[in-house]
């Protein structure tokens, strides 16, 4: 009940007409950079940081989970009008989405697309809703070790993602973390891996590497390409919600994608991208015409559309709960209210239960909101993908410094964000990848500060973390996601070896 | 060639890599000893995860110079899916995608990096407002725009919205430069309405 009358007042905070504004552009802005390629929604949410320093923390939240919930969705406009994803988590959606398109039903593939993605976007809210309240107050009985036992749950889960390359993906990670742990520890105030440098006695902040290695990366690269980009639109980009009887009829494709997005969302540095893969690909396999997918197959739209969505809303419950962002978006909601000097964790639902509801409520209003923006804007999309990517590159630049500057107002951030771009981009090319690094960096120095409290309390006993039956419980299934994801490195050795062993004994090169 | 290929695009940067964690780990010393009250001290975080580089690197090294004595080629352009291979991994791992590298441009890709540490360094020196501009004209002009009323039009316009709202409405200190750069970025100011 209380939680009822909890979210009515969150409702109306939520709705007051400056907060509803401030979500309805942030919805505007997501939807746009998310169906521009080349800006992700996560570079739009960092790249809007600084316009948060102005406002209220909720208004700040209410227009970061505007971009989030629009940004996600607005990917898949540019993979179903021009076959390019705008962002990653938008590559399923080109499978089927333009194969429709070529059809000439782009407005039938678009309206797909914005139903699927709000059912699974609010489903997802309304379970943010009323599973974090019980979770964070679990989450109270917590103590260093069980803390310190999900920032490595969620470290172990990046390597998990990255399953097939362990070894660079963990190498990626440690350097993530080391470049966390720059500055003062966090139990004795000691500066570290300074290298006598003053600009770095303060540490490296995570949003200033997040911003260099997401979004500078990224401008790098679209300059570097040989070939100029240009896109033109093929068929119209007009959308509306579908009708109760076609949503009836891909109900299958919709539920399991949401349910899908649901659970993925919730396991620390899945995320979207994840999401929308392995909605399309359990789709694939359960659907019956799971073997024309790929040919325009309505439901193999809906499916990736729904889970991405669907991710949203539970990848924010570690971060409201437990004050551990699960992604890369999550991050920066944590890094908005930080500056604000709101602390997310159990403790903030027992102080401002009105703010933490508000939240929830702009989560359920920005899905409903990106429907109709999305459909209001539509006509304009073939315009915005006729932007010149040099000039959104030149703009996304200098947001990217303002951005850097904005955190500490620190000079030294913009030299520091502008390495982690240029670094970003030889990662990238080089194809070593970047997101066990991001999130070592914004989980390494929360692990390290659990870690070392833990041991200051418990008389340095590693054991405290497997004898606490919770954090033995998350340490578990940390290390069993670690094992899931070594397994193939260990299965594509052990048979190498065969294979070079079979050859020596024929006397021929494998 | 293919040898060289492995040195510089895997060796080396593997090579590099362990040694530096393994430098910087020992290296790690200081008033460390003295505040540590057990065994976990100031450097016991960092020091762990430098040598978790450097094993990682060196590991990586050997799976390198292992794939290429059994004459495999270390750079598979286009890898084909292995089994179990989760559905994030393309996403996670670049490596995993076709020849990313292989498109761009390095000449333009250098001149990129040199303007950005260009307009780095400039902005204390010259101010933001000025600094903007002139980095946005130089990417425009590296994008391939030549059209002069663009150019101009959208450096400037951009470059006045841009300070006008960091520096009006979110009064970010943003820096003037030193000297007439100084009194120029005042004028500009006055100019937008800001002071």
């Amino acid at each position: 009940m209380d939680a009822l009358i909890h979210l009515g007042g969150g409702f109306l905070l939520a709705l007051q007409p400056y907060h509803l504004l401030i979500m309805v552009i942030g919805v505007l802005v997501g939807v746009i950079a998310g169906a521009l390629p080349g800006i992700s929604f996560v570079n739009a949410m960092a790249l809007s940081l600084p316009f948060t320093y102005v406002m209220s923390p909720l208004a700040a939240m209410m227009f970061l989970s505007g971009i989030y919930v629009g940004g996600v969705f607005g990917g898949s406009i540019s993979s179903i009008l021009i076959n390019i994803p705008g962002d990653p988590d938008s590559v399923p959606s080109c499978w089927d989405g333009y194969p429709i398109t070529k059809r000439g039903e782009s407005v039938k593939a678009l309206s797909i697309a914005i139903t699927a993605s709000a059912i699974g976007g609010l489903a997802s809210a309304l379970l943010l809703t009323f599973v974090s309240p019980p979770f964070a107050r679990f989450a109270l009985t917590f103590d260093q070790p069980e803390f310190f036992a999900a920032a490595f749950l969620g470290l172990a889960s990046v390597l998990a993602i990255g399953r097939g390359h362990f070894l660079l993906s963990l190498l990626s990670l440690f350097l993530g973390i080391v470049i966390g742990s720059v500055g003062s520890d966090p139990l004795y105030g000691l500066s570290r891996l300074t290298f006598g440098l003053p600009l770095l006695e303060s540490g490296i902040d995570f949003v200033v590497v997040m911003i260099g290695i997401f979004a500078i990366a990224e401008v790098i690269e679209g300059l570097a390409l040989r070939q100029k980009e240009r896109f033109e639109v093929r068929d119209s980009a007009r959308m509306k919600l579908l009708s109760v009887k076609d949503i009836w009829k891909l109900r299958g494709a919709i539920g399991r994608g949401t349910a899908v997005g649901i659970v993925i969302g919730i396991i620390p540095g899945a995320g979207a991208a994840v999401g929308a893969f392995v909605g399309y690909g359990i789709e694939k396999r359960v659907n019956k015409r799971g073997d024309e997918f790929g040919t325009g197959v309505e439901d193999g739209l809906a499916a990736p559309e729904a889970a991405k969505n669907a991710t949203t809303g539970t990848a924010l419950i570690p971060m409201l709960t437990l004050g551990i962002p699960g992604s890369a978006a999550a991050a920066i909601m944590l890094a908005a209210l930080m500056l604000h000097g709101v602390l997310p964790g159990p403790m903030l639902f027992a102080k401002d239960p009105q703010m933490v509801y508000a939240i929830f409520a702009s989560f359920t209003l920005a899905n409903v909101f990106m429907i109709i923006v999305s459909v209001l804007i539509a006509r304009f999309f073939g315009t915005l993908m006729k932007t010149d990517p040099a000039i959104i590159g030149a703009f996304i630049i200098a947001f990217c410094v303002l951005g850097a500057f904005g955190v500490r107002n620190n000079i030294a951030d913009i030299y520091v964000c502008l390495t982690f771009g240029v670094l970003g981009y030889f990662m990238k090319r080089y194809g070593f990848p970047t997101a066990p690094l991001v999130l070592g960096v914004i989980l390494g120095p929360l692990a390290e500060s659990y870690f070392m409290a833990s041991m200051a309390n418990y008389s340095d006993q590693i054991s405290v973390f497997f004898t606490r039956p919770k954090s033995a419980v998350l340490m578990g299934l940390a290390f069993l996601f670690i094992v899931w994801a070594v397994l193939p490195d260990i299965r594509n050795a052990a048979r190498r070896m065969t294979e070079l062993a079979r050859a020596s004994q024929r006397g021929v090169k494998p | 060639m293919e040898r060289w290929k492995l040195i510089r695009d895997s060796a080396l940067p593997a090579a590099v890599l362990a040694a530096a964690g393994l430098l910087i780990s020992s290296q790690l010393s200081g008033e460390g000893a003295l505040v540590t009250r057990g065994t976990w001290g100031p450097y016991s975080w960092p020091r762990a995860m430098l040598f978790g580089i450097a094993l990682c690197a060196a590991l990586l090294l050997c799976q390198k110079i292992g794939s290429y004595l059994g004459n495999r080629g270390p750079f598979p352009s286009h890898p084909a899916p292995q089994d179990g291979e989760a559905p994030g991994d393309r996403l996670v791992n670049p490596a995993a995608s076709p020849d990313i590298g292989d498109d761009q441009d390095n000449r333009r890709a250098a001149v990129a990096i040199g303007a950005l540490a260009l307009y780095g360094i400039a902005i204390p020196t010259i101010g933001f407002a000025f600094a903007t501009l002139a980095f946005m004209l130089c990417w425009l002009w590296l994008g391939n725009i030549r059209k002069y009323h663009v150019l101009v039009g959208v450096s400037v316009l951009g470059t006045a919205g841009i300070v006008y709202f960091f520096a009006k409405i979110t009064t970010m200190p943003l820096d003037r430069g030193i000297g007439y750069f100084d009194t120029l970025s005042i004028a500009l100011y006055r100019l937008l309405g800001i002071y």
